[in-house]
């Protein structure tokens, strides 16, 4: 079982996310609006993953990855945005990002992504 | 880099590095990048217009970079309800349903992004927004949403953003 922090600005993909992790045995010990309240929580909570939206306000998060791998370089992040261009993937894995999943995205795909960083 | 549009009838044509790009954000495209994300069949519908009498929930996100617009998603309730159903099998209603629709037009509009991206576009969006803007609609498409028989309808508009 792993712990996890969800950071998305869409309170409708938090609900998604969190049942996926619920469904299988994870337990989502926070949930972030925003990439500033992304790295807060990440501070308090010390998650073993964040699944991490790009486009949000205050911080988007990219920028929320970089600030957490600052704090912890060996934070466990996977990015999860609707924007899956070349540049933004790169730009997500240079920021210190684990994986990209993109929205839309099946309870298979996020299952299998987390099977494999979790083994 | 010299990004160059001319509103009007070329509304949606613009250069860049003296190469143009012709109508990028078409119906075609629009319905194209709707399609990956919903599982329905959808068509342009050149009469439709959404009532005003009916609960309708209307979502804006706003493209910068080489493109610069506003591109809002307005349709029934009932039809985002629908979506919902079809994508997470879940009964979706209030702001559940909200924040639903304006997930949606974000992952449809992501599709238009990453396409974008492979053709040299070099656009992003913005968090969507409960509201449409106050500029000229410039540009408006009236889709049909078929299961088999039409079950709805939803309109999409390009404006300009607002002080331009």
């Amino acid at each position: 079982m792993a712990r996890i922090l969800i950071v998305d600005d869409t309170a409708f993909m938090r609900l998604v996310l969190k049942g996926i992790f619920q469904r299988n045995g994870h337990e989502v010990i926070g949930e972030g609006e925003n990439g500033l309240q992304g790295v807060e929580l990440y501070k308090q909570l010390s998650p073993d993953f964040v699944t991490m939206d790009i486009t949000m306000p205050e911080l988007d998060g990219i920028s929320a990855v970089k600030e957490i791998k600052a704090f912890n370089p060996q934070a466990k992040v996977i990015m999860c945005s609707a924007i899956g261009d070349q540049e933004s993937m790169l730009e997500a894995i240079n920021a210190g990002a684990l994986d990209f999943i993109i929205k839309p995205f099946s309870e298979e795909k996020v299952v299998e992504v987390f099977s494999k960083l979790m083994a | 880099m010299v990004n160059t549009f001319t509103v009007s009838n070329e509304f949606l044509l613009f250069s860049k590095g003296g190469k143009t790009f012709v109508n990028f954000l078409t119906d075609e495209k629009i319905i194209s990048s709707m399609l990956m994300v919903l599982p329905f069949n959808i068509v342009r519908n050149f009469e439709h217009v959404v009532s005003d009498e009916s609960e309708v929930i209307t979502v804006s996100i706003s493209l910068f970079g080489d493109i610069n617009r506003v591109l809002t998603i307005k349709g029934e309730a009932k039809m985002f309800s629908e979506f919902g159903k079809a994508l997470y099998g879940m009964e979706l209603d209030g702001f559940m349903l909200d924040s639903f629709a304006s997930e949606l037009w974000n992952m449809i509009l992501g599709g238009i992004v990453t396409t974008a991206g492979t053709q040299g576009i070099d656009i992003d969006i913005t968090t969507p927004s409960l509201s449409a803007p106050t500029t000229t609609q410039s540009e408006v498409y009236h889709l049909d949403v078929f299961n088999g028989e039409k079950i709805g309808c939803v309109s999409v508009f390009i404006s300009e953003k607002d002080g331009e």
